[in-house]
């Protein structure tokens, strides 16, 4: 099927009623996600996979993509507004965008930033439609060495990409790992770290330490900060409208944005935080007028919020192509694949094509309602921050709670929520990133698996591993974003002290 | 909780699990058995967990932000709320378990009086009771003194 069959077929699969509804309340609870400081895309994903149970395969990843996509819509509006971002992802927007509202432009900032979220929406979703058809044709032909080293390049450029410390960083790629091997080995049928507990034979589940990871670290961190009530600017409707000089000065950041999401969104890490700062830096950098940003210029409310939308778009595609997730939103989508019943990797498109050309149709769909939605009804949205924060904190560790138990009806993923929940608010506290350690304990299996694959296949010669041309290529890529900035650097130290010995 | 003793439980739990890991057989290179990757992996935490205990992890000002004691009652009280709920839900069922899970932290977190805590908690037991045991069939317990 090609892609603009798939995409008609996929129109007919996102416009049946059950799936438009699914994408319609997917993209409204993303929204309310996107608005709600704290409780973010990951956490929230999570915590409602448990009621897609009852849904098809289908209809739930519609929902739950909606959620991803539609909460970096929401983020932007308390960015602008109160400048109190949703998300990460919106973190720069509230640069300007806030600045703008204080200059009474919040309307014009609000539509170019919904307009912006749009246009890179449906070019990520037309990117992720030919690109991913295209590397699932081509992972046909991967191997386990390639595989395998495609998860090891991602851990490693995901370490390197994630925030602080690296070697902290490898801390959580070896406990996610570490995690990944618990439960019964599938060559040997051997129970590894199971301590005679017949539960711990099926693993950990991934859900629980999501949830527990970013739902109950994030409430035990606000309930830390206690009460907090925020001051919000109002929007009339007519304001919403931007000047043409606001429109003009907007479209080419919109359409680097989305490109710059995209391709960002391709790479492992935290894509959608991370190509809203690029965007940011090159638009403030290719400008004119440089001095603007900062104080309310609209490029910089346009071009990272592109970014984040292209970004999720983009992060889609090693997960609908390769079946692999290179970061913890794109981990719980996997996840409730897996839990359906479904295998992701490249033969979803040719295997299951209502799954992947029905989510594709439905990311079309899902951007169109954020559009007409996100706009008339940013009041409504915005009204959700006057629930009190203490009332919210309840009710999401009470559904992460029955969440967590739901999913196998066992007492060991309710412990495993609060234990990791403890574990996430002490990382919180030390500013580390579980982002690794998530990404980690969903590619771990699949290493050990094509790690002993290949070696079984070469007779214990590691040249197999290594000097396959993709393998090669994969690790050399690896190798240099790991030694690449600690060698510039160095080669920078030396040559400023070179110039200042003259 | 400081740098240094999350650094050193790093290492404690790596040296834990590479201990584990050893005890499952190895193999060889050529035929990789069930200990194969786990000791690998073990190896690699080791090494990581050690070089963090040497240079230590940079800290953001909010990590090193000083907690008063409101604060830290205000997480203790949460974490006691999670940990009680899950030790007592298979005697006393989700329904008694959600009503006093919601109705402690809606009093202690925000200061609501109780009798509105006490309703609300009822309410929010009732609806999470009814959406996830009657329609979306998920077996909750009901209680050991039920049945």
């Amino acid at each position: 099927m090609g892609p603009l069959d798939g995409l008609v077929y996929g129109f007919g699969v996102a416009l049946t009623p059950a799936n438009l509804t699914a994408c319609f309340i997917g993209v409204v609870i993303g929204t309310i996600v996107g608005v709600l400081p704290g409780i973010g895309p990951v956490g929230a994903m999570a915590l409602l996979l448990p009621s897609t149970f009852v849904l098809s395969p289908t209809t739930a990843l519609i929902m739950l993509a909606g959620i991803y996509y539609g909460s970096m819509y929401g983020g932007s509006t308390t960015s602008i507004l109160v400048n109190v971002p949703g998300e990460a992802a919106s973190v720069v927007t509230a640069i300007d965008g806030y600045q703008m509202a204080r200059k009474g432009r919040a309307g014009a900032a609000l539509t170019v930033s919904a307009v912006g979220s749009f246009v890179a929406g449906t070019l990520g979703v037309l990117g992720l439609m030919l690109f991913a058809a295209w590397l699932a044709d081509a992972a046909l032909q991967f191997g386990p060495p390639e595989y395998f080293a495609l998860a090891v390049t991602g851990l490693a450029v995901l370490s390197r990409l994630s925030g602080g410390s690296i070697v902290v960083a490898f801390v959580m790629v070896g406990l996610g790992l570490a995690i990944g091997t618990v439960g019964m080995e599938p060559i040997s049928g051997v129970r590894r770290f199971t301590f005679g507990s017949v539960q711990l034979s099926q693993g950990l589940e991934l859900v629980p330490i999501i949830m527990g990871l970013y739902g109950v670290a994030e409430v035990l961190v606000l309930a830390e900060e206690g009460l907090r009530r925020s001051e919000i600017a109002r929007v009339r409707l007519r304001e919403l409208f931007p000047t043409g000089e606001e429109w003009r000065r907007s479209s080419w950041p919109i359409a680097r944005g989305s490109v710059i999401g995209f391709l960002a969104g391709l790479i492992p890490g935290p894509a959608t935080v991370l190509s809203t700062f690029i965007a940011y830096s090159v638009e403030r950098r290719i400008s004119k007028t440089p001095e603007r940003f900062g104080t309310g210029a609209i490029e910089g409310v346009a071009g990272p919020e592109a970014a984040n939308n292209g970004a999720t778009a983009g992060a889609m595609v090693p997960l609908l192509s390769l079946g692999i997730p290179f970061s913890p939103a794109t981990a719980v989508l996997l996840g409730a694949l897996v839990i359906h019943g479904i295998q992701p990797g490249p033969l979803l498109m040719s295997g299951q094509p209502e799954v992947f050309w029905g989510v594709v149709a439905s990311m079309y769909i899902g951007n169109f309602l954020l559009l007409i939605l996100n706009l008339p009804l940013v009041g409504v949205f915005v009204s959700i921050l006057r629930t009190p924060q203490h009332v919210l904190s309840t009710f999401v560790l009470l559904l992460c709670l029955v969440g967590a138990y739901s999913l196998s009806n066992s007492m060991l993923d309710l412990w495993v929520l609060v234990v990791f929940g403890l574990i996430g608010y002490v990382f919180r506290k030390l500013a580390i990133d579980p982002a690794p350690l998530i990404v980690a304990v969903v590619l771990g299996p699949m290493m050990e698996k094509t790690l002993r694959q290949t070696l079984f296949m070469a007779h214990g010669d590691w040249h197999l591993l290594l000097f396959r041309p993709l393998s090669l290529v994969l690790f050399l890529v690896g190798a240099v974003v790991l030694a690449g900035p600690p060698v510039l650097s160095a080669v920078r130290r030396r040559s400023a002290v070179a110039v200042a010995e003259g | 909780m400081s740098q240094r003793s999350v650094a050193l439980g790093f290492v404690l739990a790596s040296a834990g699990y590479l201990a584990l890991s050893l005890g499952y057989p190895f193999g060889s290179v050529a035929k990789p058995g069930a200990g194969f990757f786990p000791v690998a992996v073990g190896v690699f935490l080791c090494a990581a967990a050690a070089t963090v205990v040497l240079v230590g992890f940079r800290r953001t000002a909010a990590g090193a932000a000083a907690v008063d004691a409101d604060a830290r009652a205000r997480v203790a009280v949460t974490t006691a709320a999670l940990a009680g709920f899950c030790l007592l839900i298979p005697w006393l069922g989700y329904p008694l378990c959600a009503l006093a899970f919601v109705a402690v932290l809606l009093r202690r977190l925000g200061g609501t009086r109780w009798p509105r805590a006490l309703v609300t908690a009822a309410l929010s037991a009732a609806i999470s009771y009814y959406v996830f045991a009657v329609l979306l069939a998920v077996p909750l317990p009901r209680g050991g003194w039920l049945d």
